[in-house]
């Protein structure tokens, strides 16, 4: 298949610019001809920016003279899920309550990006308020696996992963609470990064779950996965959970090209029994055994809470996620519904009405296991379990740099296959949430081996902030 | 175990209205979910600490100063605003919720 | 009902003295137009986070270390979550299980009223009835707010209005807050119960939308009949939250919620746990503005003033520190200066129903009309009639007395004539003075007074007749 524009790298596409092979428009032109051919098919855009993308990169085309001290994100178009606020534009997350609102700021993200000279091309499809793990639960109807179309694009940042998998975008951010970065990437055959939890700020992404939500990355290749993150993240002020490190701003050149003799990377068994499907078992192996040679130590590791994951992971983020969307009250902005005659009915017909199915369960489940008289049994509890998760990870820190896990059990499924069933889809979760729990960063990269024609996904987990090594690992396993 | 009568205080509490399918079919799956929840029941807690934060920082302060250049034109992007204020269409009785 | 003892506790929740609000940098200002002071954060909008105030969390410690609190060195934020129009995010943030000081006290008239706890927390905005609709103004929605709990100590309505005030005063004092009621800086929140001495703790009730002290004590003192009443008659008083109507003056139940009753207190996942260091402590301990009860103890022995007329003094900090202003200029008259301000001043303060401030007369002013009459330059009575002018016109009191023509002259010539004139007038006086009754020479004082219009000192007409009289 021969590759157009829209298909390359950033980095790729960076070369040509400077060697003037193409312009700042033909890549632009690129993306949207190949938005006219399958966003039809795929459903992963809400929000489509053309006009403004293509003025833009005719500015660029006429002003820039000079590559030297210009971002390499310059003139590349992204696509930015539709949870995070562009200034201007309509941020729906993928929700009735909000299809009418327009974001009256910029994300601290959208602002690096804009700074970066980045063309911002559209909002991406997602499952609604980013709870679900299909893309299926969106009021503007399922995302589609480029892949084959009968099948999910993975959730909840599907429609990023899908655009940047068929090339409607050159690259994408979206947000990871439990695995909704990595796992539409695994799905679509992208890369998807989950950085450390503190290092990406959250101002401006619609919350969630606060203490697990992270902006992630979404690009072909982990260099590109790399430079999004070096310009996006880093410490913010207004957001009292990011952290401030003292790295040198192009760390991940430098890391992106090294060897890996000197790491040891941990097998965790728990990862690999009963309920993950032989062959993307054998995919993800076989991605071991190639890269076992070339590294310091490949061993076998143990992380024994595994099993109580999707149970802590559920009931924090449907805790929180019923906290934050409180705010959704009909008295300020979103869907207000109509004929109604006491405060009460404004309430309950507005969220009623203005929120999906998923979205209602979480918030009522959230609120149980915060109420008084069950707080301790539920939310308290999970919040111990998951004191108990990150200690499994800095056990087996002390022995190994990174972990090596499949990033899915399964390769995409089919549309419908799972939504009538809420815990069937949970529980699918089961190799991305753990990451999230503790906090630590997380990437998915495609392996070289297909199931059916289907990507699989490998995903590579790091110690907190400790990206670099992560990166190290994905890159070399990428040049398989 | 989620029983009816919790499930439509939980519903009052989050001010969401459920037709009468909705309240059937969430009834079901519910439960099940609280049921799976149920194996964290076998784990030993007592000594365990809570994690609300995996960042261990504390938290930052931000010095009294107030916004040199506020954006003005706020107001004006809200829907529901008559007098420079929102409103809500009901008449709010000081002393009860309805 | 004698039988029956009060136990009163009281919540205060008071707004602090900083220029931005707790959570984002909107300005803290009074009397601006309607929704003209708000930010994303502030409304709530989707995808904003909270950024701590620093001088919030300062203020909040000098109270605590003012009312002997023990300052927690990790304390967290909370979400306490509840609908209502005025609160935008669904939930507020506050604090729970760790608040930012804890078992404290204060004294109040000898009597020890333990303090529970003190917290940071965010106030919610503003709602107002029009027509059929309800308007809501958020730029009150994220000030910050010190909520300071008591044990129920307080056994009586008089008791509570006493540690209200005290509370008041040392907010003042260490400018954490205005405290002004009226302006609904400050509110009080009391609960009570009652019991048979010797008897346990009793189901308690609490009062709320209560906007002034007597109202306090009014609403307390109907509600302690009220609840004996029922006891007395073998009825259970029910727990609940009632509000006080100040025509009717009874207490009534306020709707009761019982689902808003279950707030879902969680730690504030946006917010990482306040660290307070001792070395921060030591600091703003070192740097506390001197207490009301500090400050009376060095008016009555270091500058020698009548414990009474301190106590007033004392009794509004921007009087307290008025006066030290002006004693800045007159050091050597610390009771002139008392008695004047507490005579002249303070009346027409509580008639005006203005602040010292507001007076709109400088210190230096004061203390310049009081050393004029010091130095002999006016007497005492001008001195009044000069402040009169002072308070309309607030000119200097030197070009006052300048354009009035009443400073008192020295002018020994006129003096010695008009005395001449008074004693000429007055022989059958000046007989009886010669004839041994000296007691009528205030009455010729008086006449040269009357003569000069005051424009002599009394003592020099007194000293000059004195010497015509025996000369």
């Amino acid at each position: 298949m021969t590759r157009e524009l829209c298909d390359l790298s950033i980095i790729e596409l960076r070369n040509l610019l400077e060697k003037r092979k193409v312009s700042f428009s033909d890549i632009t032109n690129s993306v949207v001809k190949r938005i006219n051919e399958k966003e039809k098919t795929i459903n992963g855009y809400i929000s489509l920016f053309i006009e403004q993308a293509q003025e833009l990169a005719q500015k660029l085309d006429k002003e820039v003279k000079d590559f030297n001290n210009l971002s390499i994100l310059c003139g590349i178009p992204i696509a930015i899920k539709d949870n995070i606020l562009v200034k201007d534009a309509l941020i729906t997350c993928a929700s009735k309550i909000l299809s009418n609102f327009i974001a009256p700021y910029d994300a601290t993200v959208i602002r690096r990006l804009k700074e970066n000279g980045a063309i911002i091309i559209g909002k991406t499809n997602l499952d609604e308020f980013a709870m679900g793990s299909s893309s299926e639960m969106s009021f503007y109807g399922a995302v589609s696996n480029p892949h084959n179309p009968e099948l999910v694009a993975g959730g909840s940042s599907g429609g990023s992963a899908a655009v940047v998998a068929y090339g409607g975008a050159i690259c994408a951010l979206g947000s990871d609470t439990g695995g909704s970065v990595r796992q539409p990437a695994s799905f679509c055959g992208v890369v998807g990064l989950k950085p450390t939890y503190g290092r990406v700020s959250r101002f401006g992404l619609v919350a969630f779950a606060s203490s697990l939500d992270q902006i992630g990355q979404i690009a072909r290749t982990v260099k590109d996965c790399a430079i999004l993150l070096s310009v996006v993240g880093g410490w913010d002020s207004a957001d009292s959970t990011s952290v401030k490190l003292p790295e040198a701003a192009d760390w991940w050149i430098k890391a992106i090209e090294s060897d890996i003799n000197d790491i040891k990377i941990g097998i965790p068994k728990e990862y690999f029994v009963s309920g993950l499907d032989p062959d993307v078992g054998k995919a993800v192996t076989n991605m071991i055994k190639a890269i076992t040679p070339h590294c310091k130590e490949v061993k076998e590791v143990s992380l024994p809470h595994t099993q109580y994951a999707i149970s802590a992971y559920y009931l924090i983020n449907m805790a929180e996620a019923s906290s934050n969307l409180a705010r959704y009250d009909a008295v300020k902005y979103g869907y207000r519904a109509k004929d109604c005659k006491t405060l009460r009915e404004l309430y309950e017909k507005s969220r009623g009405e203005g929120f999906g199915e998923e979205v209602k369960r979480r918030i009522i489940l959230g609120a149980y296991a915060l109420s008084k008289g069950y707080y301790e049994e539920y939310y308290g509890t999970a919040q111990k379990v998951r004191t108990l998760i990150r200690n499994d990870f800095d056990n087996v820190f002390k022995e190994v740099s990174v972990l090596i896990t499949p990033t899915s059990p399964t390769c995409a499924f089919r549309k419908g296959e799972k939504i009538t069933d809420p815990l069937k889809m949970y529980l699918s979760d089961i190799y991305t949430v753990p990451a999230s729990l503790a906090g630590l960063p997380a990437i998915s990269i495609p392996c070289k081996d297909r199931v059916q024609g289907l990507p699989v996904g490998l995903q590579i987990i790091g110690k907190p902030f400790d990206e670099k090594t992560v990166l190290r690992v994905a890159a070399w396993l990428e040049r398989l | 175990m989620l029983e009816q009568k919790e499930l439509e205080r939980l519903i009052r509490l989050t001010k969401i209205g459920l037709s009468e399918t909705e309240l059937e079919l969430f009834g079901s799956q519910l439960a099940k979910i609280v049921d799976y929840f149920q194996n964290l029941k076998s784990l030993s807690l007592s000594n365990v600490e809570p994690t609300s934060h995996v960042v261990e920082i504390t938290c930052p302060r931000r010095p009294d100063q107030k916004n040199p250049s506020p954006d003005n034109t706020l107001l004006a992007k809200m829907p529901w605003v008559k007098f420079d204020q929102f409103f809500v269409p009901i008449i709010l009785d000081a002393l009860s919720e309805e | 009902m004698m039988e029956f003892e009060p136990i009163i506790g009281v919540e205060v929740h008071c707004q602090l003295k900083t220029e931005s609000k707790l959570f984002c940098s909107c300005p803290v200002e009074y009397g601006a137009p309607p929704n003209s002071l708000v930010c994303p954060v502030c409304l709530g909008l989707p995808g904003v986070l909270p950024v701590l105030n620093n001088r919030a969390v300062e203020l909040a410690i000098r109270l605590g270390l003012a009312t002997n609190c023990s300052i927690t060195e990790y304390s967290r934020f909370a979400r306490k979550h509840y609908f209502y129009p005025d609160l935008p995010k669904g939930y507020q943030i506050t604090q729970y299980q760790e608040p930012l000081a804890h078992s404290g006290y204060l004294i109040v008239n000898g009597e020890k009223i333990r303090i529970k706890r003190i917290i940071l927390e965010e106030d919610s905005g503003k709602s107002m009835h029009c027509g059929n609709e309800t308007l809501i103004d958020f730029n009150r929605c994220g000030i910050p707010l010190i909520e300071i709990v008591t044990e129920p100590d307080i056994r009586s309505p008089r008791q509570a209005v006493e540690y209200l005030r005290h509370l008041r005063l040392i907010l003042q004092y260490l400018e954490v807050s205005d405290a002004d009621m009226e302006k609904g800086h400050f509110r009080c929140e009391p609960n009570i119960s009652v019991r048979r001495k010797g008897a346990s703790i009793g189901t308690r009730t609490e009062l709320k939308n209560l906007n002034s002290l007597r109202n306090v004590r009014d609403a307390l003192e109907y509600e302690i009949k009220r609840q004996s009443e029922i006891l007395s008659k073998g009825g259970e008083v029910r727990q609940e939250t009632l509000y006080w109507d100040e025509t009717k003056m009874v207490t009534g139940p306020m709707r009761s919620k019982e689902e808003s009753e279950d707030y879902r207190y969680f730690p504030e996942p946006d917010l990482p746990p306040l660290l307070i260091t001792q070395e921060e402590i030591a600091r703003i301990k070192k740097e506390l503005p001197i207490l009301p009860e500090k400050r009376k103890q060095y008016f009555i022995q270091k500058l020698g003033l009548k414990p009474a007329d301190a106590e007033i003094l004392i009794s509004e900090k921007s009087l307290a520190d008025y006066y030290e202003e002006c004693l800045k200029h007159i050091p050597d008259m610390p009771q002139p200066l008392a008695n004047w301000i507490i005579t002249e001043i303070f009346g027409i303060l509580n008639e005006k129903k203005i602040t010292i401030n507001e007076l709109g007369i400088k210190p230096p002013s004061i203390a310049k009309l009081l050393s004029m009459v010091r130095n002999g330059e006016i007497t005492g009575k001008v001195a009044k009639e000069v402040f009169t002018v002072m308070v309309k016109t607030k000119d200097e009191p030197d070009k006052i007395v300048a354009e009035l023509g009443v400073g008192i002259v020295d002018d020994e010539n006129l003096l010695n004539s008009i005395v001449d004139e008074v004693l000429k007038t007055n022989l059958e006086v000046v007989e009886k003075y010669k004839r041994g009754k000296t007691t009528v020479i205030s009455f010729l004082v008086g006449e040269v007074m009357k003569k000069t219009k005051g424009k002599f000192l009394p003592q020099k007409v007194n000293k000059i007749i004195l010497q015509k009289l025996q000369g």
